[in-house]
């Protein structure tokens, strides 16, 4: 024990036992036990922060009034569904505008007024076409154009035979 | 009671008492009468706990009514009704947090006066009767401030919890959600500093010669 006493412990040895006086170890702790010095300063370091934190609260304002809950009213809970409604649907929007919309901007347009537009388009190139390589009649027979519901006569009315006798008389 | 017996009870370690323990797993289960109950036993602690960091009477009373209602809605998330003092302190550290970090927003774009606890301060001496004790409150809190400002953000929240909040060891490690080890590091750290400055030990004679 005399051993133990002519040891003090040094003042980080005291803050260590004011934060944890059992993670010391087992000799100091036997010291601090039995050395009234050792534990003196300790015990007047922890009571000076234990009077600081008494002073700290002495110097809080007291809270005016209780703090109650709110009740629970149906508009209360109305909001907080509404709130969570909402949220949903709009996450729901939100999901569907980010992934149909480019979908739709990227798809071409079949209106009634374009495929009309497009059909003629092949038409015409087709009548070009013919009118650009006439053939005799037979060859015209044989090399059928594209089938689009027209009927012969008019088609050699647009596409004369190369052999047709009123282009002869031409 | 000698200066050896009152620090030891201070540095008991804070368990709850069975009475709490059965109102928290009541407010787990749902009744908020038992939370109401609740509320009373802790309402002056986390008022404390806020006012000694945030020190503006209106914004610690408006964050404490906060915590409470979050702790409420979150409460059947409670597993262990044992950690209920902790967890509830965790609560108001993040939502501390939070008033800071929506403060620091509000002051970049000049939405918030720099000084706004000093100007209610002095707005309060005006008007107040007690215009000595409000100075002399002043005067700790500036103490304090300087005291705490050589510590970092951990040592300093740890030193409070400790010595301010008086929450034990284990309940701070739960709040932080840091291993004890760590904690005992931080305070030891702090203490360490503390014992270095003048100011504070003038600090901790006023607190003792209170």
């Amino acid at each position: 024990m005399k051993k133990n006493q002519s040891r003090h412990l040094r003042e980080d040895q005291i803050l260590a036992a004011v934060v944890a006086e059992n993670d010391l170890p087992v000799h100091l702790q036997e010291h601090l036990l039995f050395c009234r010095e050792c534990s003196l300063k300790k015990d007047h370091l922890s009571q000076d922060l234990f009077c600081l934190g008494q002073k700290a609260v002495e110097m809080v304002p007291v809270i005016s009034g209780r703090i109650r809950l709110p009740e629970k009213s149906r508009i209360f809970i109305f909001n907080r569904h509404f709130k969570n409604a909402l949220a949903i649907c709009s996450t729901i929007i939100f999901i569907f505008l980010a992934v149909w919309v480019p979908d739709w901007k990227s798809k071409p347009d079949f209106s009634k007024a374009q495929r009309d537009r497009q059909d003629s388009a092949i038409f015409m190139a087709e009548i070009k076409s013919l009118v650009e390589n006439a053939l005799p009649k037979e060859y015209q027979d044989i090399a059928d154009p594209l089938d689009f519901g027209i009927q012969a006569d008019f088609m050699q009315y647009i596409v004369p035979a190369s052999d047709a006798p009123y282009i002869k008389k031409g | 009671m000698t200066i050896r017996d009152s620090a030891q009870t201070q540095h008991r370690p804070a368990t709850l008492s069975p009475q709490i323990i059965t109102l928290v797993k009541k407010a787990t289960a749902g009744q908020r009468s038992a939370f109401n109950q609740l509320i009373d036993q802790y309402q002056n602690a986390i008022m404390r706990m806020v006012y000694y960091r945030v020190r503006i009477q209106m914004d610690a009373e408006d964050l404490t009514q906060e915590i409470f209602f979050k702790a409420y809605r979150n409460i059947s998330r409670l597993k262990d009704p044992e950690r209920f003092r902790s967890w509830l302190f965790s609560i108001a550290i993040n939502r501390i947090r939070d008033y800071y970090r929506k403060n620091k927003f509000l002051k970049l774009f000049g939405a918030l006066p720099e000084k706004e606890d000093t100007v209610s301060q002095n707005k309060a001496l005006t008007y107040d009767s007690k215009v000595h004790e409000n100075l002399l409150k002043q005067e700790f809190w500036q103490q304090v401030s300087n005291a705490l400002n050589i510590l970092s953000p951990k040592e300093r929240e740890v030193f409070l919890l400790r010595f301010f909040d008086q929450l034990s060891l284990k309940e701070i490690s739960q709040t932080l959600q840091k291993s004890e080890s760590t904690v005992k590091t931080h305070l030891y750290r702090a203490l360490s500093k503390f014992k270095k400055e003048r100011s504070i030990t003038i600090l901790l004679g006023n607190g003792q010669n209170k």
